[in-house]
């Protein structure tokens, strides 16, 4: 239909319902006031459309779902946060990186995020220590006052963290993929000795949980071939330790943290692929039910 | 044999009877020489196959394309249901025609949970459907889901029992009382009442629908005309079931099958709306000439009078200012392109 023969239409249709709602003003007529009514809200606006609009529009799933997800008036709650956790070599980030390629094929807003943890409140602390007595994050765990305090200034930064990586993506109904979060964090304070259970409910108070972590498990000789600079970060952070025992000790954390935290593990020794298609799986499914 | 003129039909539907209810007795006035195109016209009209016509003088090439698309529908339809049977979503596959060799050209799925949409959406794009919503007035989640633009058996997602927006009946009761086969159809006064309503709305009740309405009762021990009763003036669909229902009894007085429960009738036809609507069935010229054309005076506008109030008992205020637009929007699609 031509644009003029549109504009003739959706004019003559306006003035059909404006006289019947004057005339229903004036004369108080029940029939005059229903037609206009009628006309005004329902034949005006369905003609309208009908004429200016194709009827059909392809979308994604991810469009669909995001529908799903946001039955009521808040468009912004529809993210979603998956963890990936796993010692240095287990395929975090090649996963992470998969897995958001998979969510924006099917239309799914998705970012990965590299999240390990990062001294951001609690740097002056760790600068005044190492200055005046010389101490790492190794030694902290010697003095108990701090032992006491020091997981609830790693808290404050992944506070920090997640009000500026984390958090906006959520709320802009993303996917945020991360790379190592909760589980990670809980690991490395077990790890040092400064884990504390008290500061460790508030991080599930305080931090977005995750709708999904995936725990990616791997034997360490493969997790050594796989990534070879371990050793470097370990002298650099001063830790007097080799290699193997290091991620041993820090697997076998691992693995105790996913099962009490009910995370999924998943054995890395199989092709990336297979991998890859049972997290897409579990997650697509989760995303595509509603919150 | 009789031969006596027969009041009931016109001449092709008359063919078109014959040829579907084997209970019907048209005699002669079956075999009379009627124009090849006449017929094949009345049968599509009334979404049957030309396959119908093999062996008859009205035989024809045309009945291998119905054939065909008969056959892509059925396999469309044990792909999709067994996709979703295996991820264990819950829905009803609705307005399934129970005539012999209906044409019908998409897959209707009724799932009212948000979270089963999501999941069946997810199976089909997995399956290389490529995904469409409706702009005009459509609900948020209605999905149809082709392989091809040109793919003529769509897979048509409905979030609610919902013609437009027009609410029937209450989805998850459906659901609850679909049988557990295959193709999880719903239980036979649901299954009637669907393609009774749907008819209606579609301004155009075909014979294909009349004879799914025979089928359904004549499978049922012991059909629950109560419940259809009920539901009926629950959703302010007693109109539309008076029309359709009157129809059909109509056709089972002619083939002396059990007729509808008088106190049935009786009862959709109580308040002004469902008793104009009866009056207009009653008065229908006859022979009767099916696709029979609904008024739009009487299923838009008078029924929107009627429907809406009662489905605002039911639903939200939201949800009953769309279904009063729904039957506006057919009007003006009636009006203005000519369908519905």
């Amino acid at each position: 239909m031509d644009r003029q023969k549109e504009i003739l239409i959706s004019v003559l249709l306006f003035a059909i319902g404006v006289v019947p709602l004057g005339i229903g003003a004036y004369i108080w007529s029940l029939p005059a006031i229903f037609i206009g009514i009628t006309l005004a809200v329902a034949v005006l606006p369905s003609a309208y459309r009908l004429l200016r609009f194709p009827s059909l529009r392809q979308v994604s799933a991810g469009d669909v779902a995001k529908n799903v997800r946001q039955p009521h008036l808040l468009p912004l709650a529809g993210g979603m946060l998956v963890a990936f956790s796993g010692i240095d070599g287990s395929g975090k980030t090649t996963q992470a990186d998969r897995l958001v390629e998979s969510l924006k094929e099917q239309g799914v807003p998705a970012v990965r995020v590299w999240a390990r943890w990062r001294p951001i409140v609690s740097y002056p602390f760790m600068g005044f220590l190492y200055m005046t007595r010389g101490w790492r994050r190794k030694d902290y765990a010697k003095i108990s006052i701090i032992k006491r305090i020091w997981a609830y200034l790693v808290l404050i930064d992944q506070c920090v963290f997640a009000l500026w990586n984390i958090w906006p993506h959520l709320l802009r109904g993303r996917v945020v993929c991360i790379d190592r979060y909760l589980v990670d964090q809980v690991v490395e304070l077990k790890f040092d000795g400064l884990y504390n259970p008290n500061c460790a409910r508030l991080f599930s108070i305080l931090l977005p949980m995750p709708d999904e972590t995936f725990v990616l498990d791997v034997p360490v000789t493969e997790a050594i071939e796989r990534k070879d600079d371990t050793g470097e970060m370990l002298d650099r952070l001063g830790i007097d330790i080799d290699v193997k025992s290091y991620l041993n000790r820090r697997r076998s954390i691992l693995l105790e943290t996913a099962t009490e935290l009910e995370a999924t593990v998943i054995d890395t020794t199989h092709p990336i692929s297979e991998t890859h298609a049972k997290i897409r799986e579990k997650t697509l499914r989760r995303y595509f039910s509603s919150k | 044999m009789s031969t006596s003129p027969d009041p009931q039909y016109t001449p092709a539907t008359r063919v078109i009877v014959d040829l579907v209810d084997p209970a019907y007795d048209g005699g002669d006035r079956t075999k009379e020489e009627l124009d090849v195109e006449v017929v094949h016209q009345a049968l599509q009209s009334n979404k049957f196959s030309r396959e119908l016509l093999d062996n008859t003088p009205y035989e024809t090439d045309a009945a291998l394309d119905d054939r065909a698309r008969r056959r892509t529908r059925q396999k469309r339809m044990e792909e999709v249901t067994s996709a979703l049977n295996n991820s264990a979503i819950q829905y009803a596959s609705i307005k399934n025609l129970r005539g012999p060799k209906v044409v019908m050209s998409d897959i209707d799925l009724l799932i009212p949970n948000a979270s089963s949409v999501g999941q069946a959406v997810l199976t089909l794009a997995e399956a290389d459907f490529d995904l469409y919503q409706f702009r005009l007035l459509a609900h948020p989640l209605k999905v149809m889901a082709k392989q091809s633009p040109s793919d003529s058996c769509p897979v048509d997602i409905y979030p609610d029992a919902i013609w437009m927006r027009k609410v029937v009946c209450d989805a998850d009761i459906v659901i609850e009382r679909a049988n557990d086969s295959q193709l999880r159809m719903p239980a036979l006064e649901d299954d009637l009442f669907l393609v009774a309503t749907h008819s209606y709305s579609h301004l155009n009740i075909r014979f294909a629908d009349i004879y799914h309405g025979v089928k359904c009762i004549a499978s049922a021990t012991e059909f629950d005309w109560e419940y259809l009763v009920e539901v009926a003036h629950q959703y302010g669909c007693a109109d539309a079931m008076s029309v359709y229902l009157r129809l059909l009894d109509k056709h089972l007085m002619v083939t002396e099958r059990n007729r509808i429960p008088e106190w049935v009738l009786d009862s959709l036809s109580n308040g002004v709306v469902p008793r104009l609507a009866s009056r207009w069935v009653t008065d229908i010229d006859y022979p009767l000439e099916y696709p029979i054309e609904v008024p739009v005076w009487l299923a838009n506008i008078v029924s929107s009078i009627y429907h809406s109030p009662r489905v605002a008992r039911q639903e939200g205020l939201y949800k009953s200012y769309k279904d009063f637009q729904s039957h506006y929007l057919s009007l003006s699609s009636k009006l203005l392109l000519g369908e519905t």
